[in-house]
């Protein structure tokens, strides 16, 4: 029998598994333990079927664009491969609909793009020979917001302080997997960024209220001044959620001097059971995945977004 | 005669003891360098892989698999007392969560029997 890869016929003895097949075919699949576990041979199904075991303990985003285990999957006639790869995600046109300031030099720009997208997730938008990556803060339907800070001497920074209503946008995506899952209404949450960390923080807060979330959330987040504390008044009168706000250099009253990572483990010491969100700055995201961690949440309850630059190498 | 993996308790067992385990080594100073800047989402997966393995439990990996996936490690210092540290927390682990005492000394023997390959001897 044969399925298909890529559009390549793979030949396949009865019984054998898709991984099987792939690497007796000469395919360079990515393979670890062939029993299900060590999700190194994920593969995207296009269509045929997908047994439950496949899928265990996929990340909610990848099961839903179709990554499946290829050890965990019976070769089949009616099987259709493609490789897990994000960067094939097709790249989709968008126009701006909205723009206006949030705080000094971060600006929300609302879009229109045919695209199926959870809050939290993140797009790549092109540039002028170049592509950066945007999380969204809110979706619904085509309709979705980014938050953008407009970096002094950053090259997309320097298209985003011109856009207009009416311009248009290449995309691509959803990639991540700091999204609100509705299967744990009742953990808490504690969400914790900087800068426009917020927008995917923003999203998931919002998708966890709108699906009745009912365990407690906490956010924290953090700015270089309160000035650049962005929602602030949206957040203070939310119901239901407990801001944090946190300025290195504090001018509002309201403000907690510091890090939001020092002050959120100096307010929930043990997070064990809870799920965390951490989103912006590479430095205050790496350091949050393993103190969230050690503190008591577990890896598969840690969902994390640095904003790692991508204009400059690593 | 149930299995060493079937009496640990499966897979609901690695579940148990993968957060515990890695919190444990990530705690442990002996051995924490080594996963340094190693990706927390990625790592649930791995360490999961690993303690289906030891636990006796269903996997296909060779002791080639075992050399080429640590000789990274090894070319940056791992070594016996490495190996050890790793083994004791694992039968730390498995202690807190009331493991018998027999089947852990089971679990450790498997592990032994990884040693060469991990350390590229
Ligand atoms: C997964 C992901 C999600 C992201 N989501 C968002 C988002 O929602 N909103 C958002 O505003 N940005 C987000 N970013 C960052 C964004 O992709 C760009 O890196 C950022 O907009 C800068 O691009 P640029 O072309 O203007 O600057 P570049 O030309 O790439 O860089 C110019 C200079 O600015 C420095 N720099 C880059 N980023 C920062 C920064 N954040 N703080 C300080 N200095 C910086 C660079 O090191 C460089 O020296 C995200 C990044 C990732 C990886
Ligand atoms: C006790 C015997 C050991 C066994 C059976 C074992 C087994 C494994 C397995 C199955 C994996 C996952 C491979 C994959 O599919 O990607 C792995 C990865 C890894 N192991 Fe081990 N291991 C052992 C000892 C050690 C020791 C002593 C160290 C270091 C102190 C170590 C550090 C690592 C690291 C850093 C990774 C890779 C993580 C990554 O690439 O993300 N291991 N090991």
């Amino acid at each position: 029998m044969t399925f298909h890869f890529e559009g390549r016929k793979i030949q396949a003895a009865q019984g054998e598994t898709v991984l099987d097949a792939l690497l007796r075919s000469g395919e360079p699949v990515g393979h670890g333990c062939k029993a299900g576990v060590c999700q190194a041979c994920l593969v995207r199904v296009q269509s045929g079927p997908v047994p439950p075991k496949a899928r265990q303990g996929l990340a909610l985003p990848v099961a839903e664009q179709g990554g499946a285990l290829s050890c965990c999957l019976k070769a089949d006639e009616a099987l259709d491969l493609q490789p897990f790869r994000e960067e094939d995600l097709p790249w989709v046109a968008a126009k701006v609909t909205r723009v206006r300031h949030l705080s000094p030099d971060v600006i929300e720009v609302k879009i229109e793009a045919d695209l199926a997208v959870r809050p939290g997730q993140f797009l790549r938008v092109k540039g002028e020979g170049m592509e950066r990556a945007y999380s969204v803060a809110e979706t619904t339907g085509s309709l979705h917001a980014f938050h953008i800070r407009l970096i002094p001497g950053g090259q997309m920074s320097a298209l985003w302080a011109q856009v207009q209503p009416g311009a248009a946008l290449t995309l691509q995506g959803p990639f991540g997997r700091s999204v609100y899952d509705p299967a744990h209404p009742d953990r808490p949450l504690l969400l914790i960024g900087s800068g426009t960390g917020l927008a995917p923080l923003w999203g998931v807060l919002n998708d966890a209220l709108a699906q009745g979330h009912r365990g407690a959330i906490s956010l924290y987040h953090g700015a270089a001044s309160s000035a650049g504390l962005y929602y602030r008044d949206e957040l203070e009168a939310m119901v239901g959620v407990h801001y944090v706000p946190c300025a290195d250099a504090v001018t509002d009253p309201r403000d907690r001097p510091g890090s939001p990572l020092a002050q959120a483990l100096q307010d929930h010491p043990d997070l064990t059971g809870y799920a965390v969100y951490l989103c912006g700055s590479p430095g205050l995201v790496n350091a949050a995945q393993r103190q969230c961690f050690l503190a008591g949440a577990d890896m598969q309850d840690i969902f994390s977004d640095p904003y790692v630059p991508q204009g400059v190498k690593a | 005669m149930s299995t060493l993996f079937e009496q640990i308790g499966g897979e609901a067992a690695v579940d148990a003891a993968v957060n515990k385990f890695y919190r444990r080594v990530l705690a442990d100073d002996r051995v924490n360098e080594f996963f340094e800047g190693v990706d927390m989402e990625r790592q649930a997966a791995k360490q999961k892989a690993f303690l289906t393995m030891v636990f006796g439990g269903p996997h296909n990996y060779t002791g080639k698999d075992m050399r080429e996936g640590h000789r990274h490690l090894v070319q940056r210092g791992l070594n016996d007392s490495h190996f050890d540290a790793i083994v004791e927390n694992l039968g730390a682990t498995l202690k807190d969560l009331g493991v018998a005492d027999d089947l852990i000394a089971q679990v450790a023997a498997i592990a032994e029997t990884t040693r060469d390959d991990v350390l590229d001897r």
